[in-house]
């Protein structure tokens, strides 16, 4: 077959070409390439460097060409200037990785959560204690229930402070705890508010949480909560910190039993023993139960996709990572510590707070009225941080956010700024029961929420 | 499950013959470890290989592999195959099967614990069988391993089914009581009143005291200082054994126990309801319950009893209908116009009031909800709706979520099924 544009031979140009690549989900599917002299070859692209705006093409034949850009047509350079290796290896070779895992080589570290009614419960410490936290972006502040945090060897100061939420005020104590500890996470020498959490429950009433855990710790570790793993995940590593640290190095040190070392990465592996690369280039072969405990729980996590998302795809941010899992992704408003999504509610542009701790989505009643919902009688009543409150059930034709489509609900409203001055900030709590519906996931240091109906 | 134990892709390695170790060499290796259900509720801990074909390749903890048709896996994990494998999504149709009769239960793991399960602030005292997710608590001389393998059937069939149901469980057991004495039965009863009132239910307890003396099917709910360091759920279900009704206790599936268990399963998986979303939840329930006593026990022998106004959860034993003909008689109700299957009624239906005619629809509408592959998933899609927004969904979106544009559309497609050679007793 003539080739009909101009190529270089193969040289070390590009580093790596794994296999015919493509940015489609499975098999790499060949595409027209239409050279600027308009004749056209199928081929797939494998590599490209911007810099030297040359593309590699691989065509039917299997023989590999480099081409410049500026010998392709406008919409093919298109292509190729937004094609991105680390997605193509991602499709190619790592899809089958769960967001658990993506995440968790990125350096996160995850536990799961337990859902009761709806509420994301947490199992960690509280100064040593074994604690429930609930999980709650819609409280921009951490808060003890009272009575725990005197059980639990906090140091409770006198109720003469206030906190607000639905049901309005309820009184607080400054309250000095000396750690909480979720997984590995370990918080020291908090200054927080605790407050009685039961505040008006009906008798007989279960209490659920020992502590709220707010938006502000969770932004400080990173947080990345997934509805759909039941996962959340923490980077402990860079609270405090700007950037991300890459925790993993370019080489591990394995250790055997007897005292050997080995550095280098893990290339293959077979029931009972792995092959070592090491970072002269060299090959080792070792019996994998001579390894260290440690090494021997890595090489029993290790596969060639992990490897490869390391070597090839570790650029890849969260959100690329979701959106290639076909997840729709909104970059969220972020006000103090509290996160906000635009959306409808019934046609009408309605700002939306996201909040983990709401069992259910609550309508501001002002909002529901105005939206044209279907109100009914305040004779319903809610349970917030501030005590009980007058609520009405409420029918919802359409809530929207993006192409997610919540239809035909009832819903409860109820007066959200009881007491407060100045125009409302938002029109409706969007509360766990949606996010569980569409899969949420919210990724704070990307301020990105993610959803995806089923 | 068929599973085709492949030849080992991974000789032992040897030191001495590295040079013939053969390694895995494919890049498809698969993702996480992560439990599989089989039809028959067989468990295996393994990571997928890959999809070949029709069948799934997962190579278990300890390095072997085996391949699997997906047809025999649970819907959970055939959606799991379809996102990290790549496969195609398989869209399930025909004839559902019955998992709870297909799990292969070893009764010889139940085990009767060494001390007896003294129950707080009484002196009641029973004997304790341990199966794998239910704690059997007997008084007297009645032997527990029907009842017991009933429950564990029960709950393999929701495993299987519903996705979601085994992480919700969890480690927990779900604690059955089994009195065989009035004394005992009254016991526990006047405690549970008692409760019930200490802890805001007023109005509950005053209905408990009509109706627990005739019920021999009640559920109670332990407090947490009883059911959490015992690791059990906080709903318990109280059977009462009597002259007339101890046949219901003698063997595995019988219509009773049958109904009572698969309530208790379908409403661990449904969750609470919010002070406004009970609307539907009994017809839904009461529906599922009958159905899966008839489709396992082949009959029913199960009666709704009440206060006046109560349409709370109590069964006995005592029926007014076997449920042989059920289907029979309903298609011939259908056709002359007397009954005419509708959401929006189905939705105001309670225990007090109930009529036979509107107890066979129930049945019939969950029979037409689980009776094909293909709206199961879709039933299973509609429990989980539930559970989330605390509710049962509204008519127009019931109809959505089994893929009809509106519930006239649903209202059709349910006649045709009553009407149809599939819909039997």
């Amino acid at each position: 077959m003539k080739i009909p544009f101009t190529f270089l031979a193969i040289t070390a140009l590009f580093a790596f070409s794994p296999s015919a690549l493509s940015q489609g989900k499975g098999d790499p599917e060949f595409r027209d390439f239409v050279g600027s002299n308009g004749k056209t070859i199928q081929a797939i692209l494998v590599d490209k460097s911007d810099e030297k705006a040359k593309a590699i093409l691989k065509m039917k034949n299997g023989q590999r060409v480099v081409i410049d850009y500026d010998k392709l047509s406008a919409g093919d350079q298109d292509f190729v200037k937004k094609w991105s290796k680390e997605r193509a290896v991602f499709l190619e070779q790592c899809v089958g990785l769960t967001v658990r895992e993506l995440l968790e080589l990125r350096g996160y570290e995850s536990f799961t959560f337990r859902l009761d009614n709806n509420s994301m419960i947490v199992e960690g410490k509280l100064n040593g204690h074994p604690a429930k936290f609930l999980i709650d972006t819609g409280a921009h502040a951490s808060v003890l229930h009272v009575q725990s945090a005197r059980n639990m060897d906090c140091t409770v100061g006198e109720m003469d402070q206030k906190i607000r939420g639905i049901g309005g005020e309820a009184p607080a104590a400054w309250t000095d705890v000396s750690e909480i500890r979720l997984g590995e996470s370990v918080i020291r020498n908090q200054r927080l508010l605790s407050a009685d959490l039961m505040k008006d429950r009906p008798e007989g009433s279960r209490q659920m949480e020992d502590a709220i855990f707010g938006a502000e710790f969770l932004t400080q570790l990173r947080a990345v909560i997934s509805y759909k793993e039941g996962r959340i995940f923490l980077r402990p590593d860079l609270a405090g910190g700007d950037g991300e640290v890459e925790k993993v190095p370019e080489f591990r040190l394995f250790k055997t039993l007897n005292g050997k070392t080995y550095k280098g990465n893990v290339s293959e592996k077979s029931r009972s023993a792995v092959k070592i690369v090491t970072e002269d280039g060299n090959e080792s072969q070792i019996s994998i139960s001579s390894l260290s405990e440690a090494d021997q729980e890595y090489i029993d996590d290790w596969s060639p996709q992990r490897a490869t998302f390391l070597k090839y795809c570790r650029g890849l941010t969260v959100e690329d990572l979701l959106e290639l899992r076909s997840y729709e992704s909104f970059e969220y408003e972020r006000r103090g510590n509290h996160i906000y999504v635009d959306g409808l509610l019934n046609e009408t542009d309605t700002t939306f707070m996201i909040d983990t701790g709401a069992q259910t989505t609550v309508l501001h009643i002002n909002t529901a009225r105005e939206t044209g919902c279907e109100v009914g009688p305040l004779d319903q009543v809610i349970y917030g941080v501030g005590g009980e409150a007058p609520a009405a059930i409420t029918k919802v034709k359409l809530i929207k956010l993006g192409t997610a489509d919540i239809t035909n609900r009832s819903l409860i409203s109820a007066d959200l700024f009881k007491d407060q001055s100045g125009k409302p900030g938002f029109g409706a709590i969007f509360g766990a029961d949606f996010m569980r519906e569409l899969n949420g996931v919210i990724t704070y240091r990307e301020s990105r929420i993610f959803l995806r109906q089923d | 499950m068929i599973m085709k134990r492949l030849s080992n892709p991974h000789p032992k390695f040897r030191a001495a013959i590295v040079s013939l170790v053969i390694f895995i060499s494919t890049l498809s290796w698969a993702a996480e470890i992560r439990m599989w259900t089989d039809k028959k509720g067989r468990t295996l801990e393994g990571k997928l290989e890959k999809i070949d074909g029709e069948e799934a390749i997962i190579t278990l903890k300890n390095g072997k592999e085996i391949r699997i048709n997906r047809s025999l896996l649970s819907s959970n994990d055939n959606n799991y195959l379809t996102e990290y494998g790549g496969g195609e999504a398989v869209v399930l149709s025909g004839k559902v099967g019955t998992p709870e009769k297909d799990a292969r239960i070893d009764i010889k793991t139940f085990t009767e614990l060494p001390d007896p399960f003294i129950f707080p602030d009484t002196e009641i005292t029973f004997d304790a069988m341990e199966t794998e997710h239910f704690l059997i608590l007997t008084k007297g001389s009645f032997r527990p391993k029907n009842i017991a393998e009933t429950a564990e059937r029960l709950w393999h069939g929701m495993a299987f089914q519903h996705p979601t149901f085994r992480n919700k469980w969890g480690e927990n057991r779900r604690a059955i009581f089994v009195v065989d004495d009035e004394d005992t039965h009254k016991m526990l009863g006047e405690w549970y009143r008692e409760w019930l009132s200490n802890n805001g239910g007023h109005e509950q307890s005053l209905k408990l005291a009509i109706t627990w003396p005739k019920s021999t099917g009640g559920q109670i709910n332990l407090p947490p200082e009883i059911a959490e360091p015992r690791g059990l759920l906080s709903t318990a279900r109280v059977f009462k054994v009597t002259k007339e009704n101890d046949s219901s206790f003698k063997k595995v599936f019988t219509p009773f126990v049958t109904h009572c268990v698969a309530s208790d399963m379908l409403t661990t998986q449904m969750g609470g309801t919010s002070s406004f979303g009970a609307a539907g939840r009994f017809s839904i329930v009461t529906g599922h319950s009958y159905y899966k006593e008839i489709q396992l026990a082949g009959e029913s022998g199960t009666s709704l009893i009440s206060a006046k106004y109560d349409s709370s959860d109590i069964q006995s034993a005592r029926g007014f209908a076997n449920g042989t003909d059920w289907a029979k008689e309903l298609k011939k109700l259908v056709r002359k116009g007397t009954v005419k299957p509708s959401i929006e009624a189905l939705y105001k239906y309670e225990a007090d009031t109930l009529t036979p005619e509107e107890l066979v629809l129930l049945y019939s509408f969950s029979y037409f909800m689980q009776g094909d592959m293909g709206r199961l998933a879709a039933y299973t899609k509609m429990i989980e709706r539930a559970e989330s927004s605390r509710q049962i969904p509204e008519a127009i979106e019931i109809a959505k979520i089994f893929g009809f544009e509106t519930p006239e559309a649903l209202e059709i497609a349910w006649t045709e099924f009553i009407s149809s050679s599939a819909f039997k007793d």
